[in-house]
């Protein structure tokens, strides 16, 4: 049986999300989210280069930010993601859903480009985040 | 649970290109399309767009500085697939990077086309031409850095892009471009056969199997126009008329006197040269075989002719008393005439394809094979050209009759020596000059008939009113019952 792309990542999001940050703060869960974001983008850059990682990061970064105008103030820089303006206390609820939806996509544009070879390797490495210690890189 | 990764395939709309790339490009490819002016890289660019754009999945093309695209939209208008319903709904959107380029340079180029894939998010992004690049960069690092920098996001944006360029042999070797980009598609003009001709190939296309022979290619009102006649004129496995328990299913042509020396009937499928000097009764054979066939078995027969006009032909059709009109009114007879400084072998085999399985002929005439190839210099061409023709005869599971010219005084069966050895069966006509009554004696013999027992020698016939008479008595036939093209045959056991 086949499944979607995107249902295989939304669901393994989920999946990490309701066992990792079931029982945080909602500011330790969005923290636990970007450490997430993070953890993913270096290891997308360690198989794929940091350039083309960045130039992903741009293009869902684009089209996440009109569906979760909440993520505005994530930045994009030349070398990293930059989460520090981002309004850790309001609206706590769209900004989970907006960074939730972030790491999906990340997860299934990655995973289109490269005929989802990669998607083990990455599903890995969400794995790994946990609360412990989840204050952003 | 399994994830598909075969990768999805854009269909061009390019007749026979999808054939060549085994079943489309694969989405999200970049691919260039290289070629000198006018070889058809933006019209070939522009119809796979036309045919693959949509609002949801729209398209950009970005005009650099090879023309305005004023230009551009003006010719594009006069093809058939040009649709400005596609430009209305912002399906295909063209932006003219001309101007901004020429003043801002190559640093702010990768910019400049990203804020306008940003805002379109296109599926499709045509860059024509990108060779501008390479004119504005500095020197060959920045070039690099700058197509792998478009390469990249073009990539991250899934866009399935195509490079338009006036690029080298050379350039392929050299140019940064082409250590990055998945695909080349080479499109030139050349002379052949004294004819200036155009010819696409495939070089490379990730992803996929492909085609790598040079094809033939026309542009017309619709478009490119591929002739890859080795991919799509080809004998598929299993795919002969069989008798039900064994043998081949034998069809009888309906001229009597034919029909009793080529024995217990000629399979389905089969194609017959019919060979001779001048004047030894070619043509009027091919007539009565089409003639007979519709008339008495309303078999639908059609006949290719690079001699003579239609016309002609009807009248000497009529001159033998074969009412050859009447059976184009009924629609079983259909002539069509090529002259010959027309003639295109790869194009024309196509046409006959089109017009045999669209009319559903079972008897098919070709007059003359001999001038139809006669362009060709090379034998093993001229046989591979005869071949795909007799494959035509096999896929219609009909019956072919190809007139060849042999030289006067030739000891040769067939014009080239190779049409032989493509054909099933061979009818040789011949005349000599009786010396007694200065008549000349036309002979006709069964030179070859594969896998079936023949009338043997040469028979003496003429040619009288309502077709060929063989005069002499004694024909040693086998007693089949035979039936037409399109009946059953019930074997005398």
């Amino acid at each position: 049986m086949s499944v979607p792309d995107s249902d295989i990542h939304y669901e393994e999001v989920e999946k990490w999300f309701e066992k990792t940050g079931k029982n945080l703060s909602h500011t330790e869960q969005v923290q636990l989210l970007v450490k997430a974001i993070l953890a993913i983008e270096q290891r997308a850059s360690l198989t794929l280069s940091h350039i083309t990682v960045v130039v992903l990061l741009d293009r869902i970064l684009h089209q996440v930010q009109q569906k979760f105008p909440v993520l505005e103030e994530v930045i994009l820089q030349k070398h990293n993601l930059d989460f520090s303006k981002l309004d850790k206390q309001q609206n706590h609820q769209e900004t989970i859903f907006g960074l939730t939806f972030f790491l999906a996509e990340i997860l299934r544009v990655i995973g289109r480009l490269t005929a989802n070879i990669l998607n083990k390797s990455l599903h890995n490495e969400l794995k790994k985040v946990s609360s412990n210690d989840s204050g952003e890189s | 649970m399994k994830i598909s990764t075969q990768l999805n395939r854009i269909q061009t709309g390019v007749r026979n290109l999808d054939e060549i790339l085994h079943g489309g490009i694969p989405f999200g490819e970049l691919t260039v399309f290289a070629g000198t002016p006018g070889a058809g890289k933006t019209t070939l660019a522009h119809q796979i767009l036309f045919k693959n754009a949509t609002p949801e999945k729209p398209a950009l093309i970005f005009q650099t500085l090879s023309e305005p695209t004023a230009k551009t939209l003006r010719y594009l208008s006069q093809f058939s697939f040009y649709d400005s319903k596609k430009i209305e709904d912002g399906s295909i959107t063209f932006i003219d990077l001309g101007g901004i380029l020429r003043a801002k340079g190559l640093e702010e180029a990768v910019g400049l086309l990203m804020t306008h894939i940003k805002k379109v998010t296109p599926s499709f992004v045509v860059i024509d031409s990108f060779k501008v690049f390479e004119d504005l960069a500095n020197d060959r690092e920045e070039l690099r850095k700058f197509s792998y920098e478009v390469a990249v996001n073009l990539m991250a944006w899934e866009c399935t892009a195509f490079f338009l360029g006036e690029f080298s042999a050379l350039d392929v070797e050299t140019n940064p471009l082409f250590s990055i980009i998945d695909g080349i598609i080479t499109l030139k003009i050349r002379m052949e056969f004294g004819e200036h001709q155009r010819f696409m190939q495939v070089i490379k296309m990730r992803g996929t199997d492909h085609s790598r022979d040079e094809h033939p290619f026309a542009i017309n009102a619709e478009g490119l126009e591929i002739y890859a006649s080795k991919l799509t004129i080809k004998r598929e496995p299993d795919s002969d008329r069989m008798m039900k328990g064994n043998g081949p299913y034998r069809v009888t042509l309906g001229i009597p006197d034919l029909d009793r020396l080529l024995g217990e009937g000629t399979a389905a499928g089969s194609s017959f040269l019919i060979s001779g000097v001048a004047g030894t009764g070619k043509t009027l054979l091919l007539l009565e075989f089409l003639y007979k066939g519709a008339k008495e078995f309303g078999e639908k027969g059609i006949l290719f002719s690079f001699e003579e006009t239609r016309e002609r032909i009807i009248a000497n059709a009529k001159g033998m008393g074969w009412d050859i009109e009447g059976q184009i009114k009924k629609g079983n007879i259909e002539i069509i005439y090529v002259p010959q400084p027309d003639i295109i072998v790869e194009k024309n085999l196509l046409m006959m394809k089109d017009r045999i399985e669209k009319m559903g002929a079972k008897r098919i005439a070709v007059d003359s094979s001999s001038v139809f190839v006669h362009k060709i210099t090379d034998p093993q061409k001229v046989r591979e050209k005869l071949y795909q023709l007799s494959t035509l005869v096999q896929m219609s599971q009909g019956i072919g009759f190809f007139a060849t010219d042999i030289p006067y005084g030739s000891e040769k069966i067939s014009r080239f020596g190779v049409e032989e050895t493509v054909v099933d069966g061979i009818i040789l006509l011949t005349a000599t000059t009786n010396e007694k009554t200065l008549k000349r004696d036309r002979y006709l013999e069964i030179y070859k008939l594969r896998n079936t027992a023949h009338a043997n020698g040469k028979y003496n016939f003429e040619i009288a009113m309502n077709g060929i008479k063989i005069i002499q008595k004694k024909i040693k036939t086998v007693s089949r019952k035979q039936k037409t093209i399109g009946k059953s045959v019930k074997r005398k056991k």
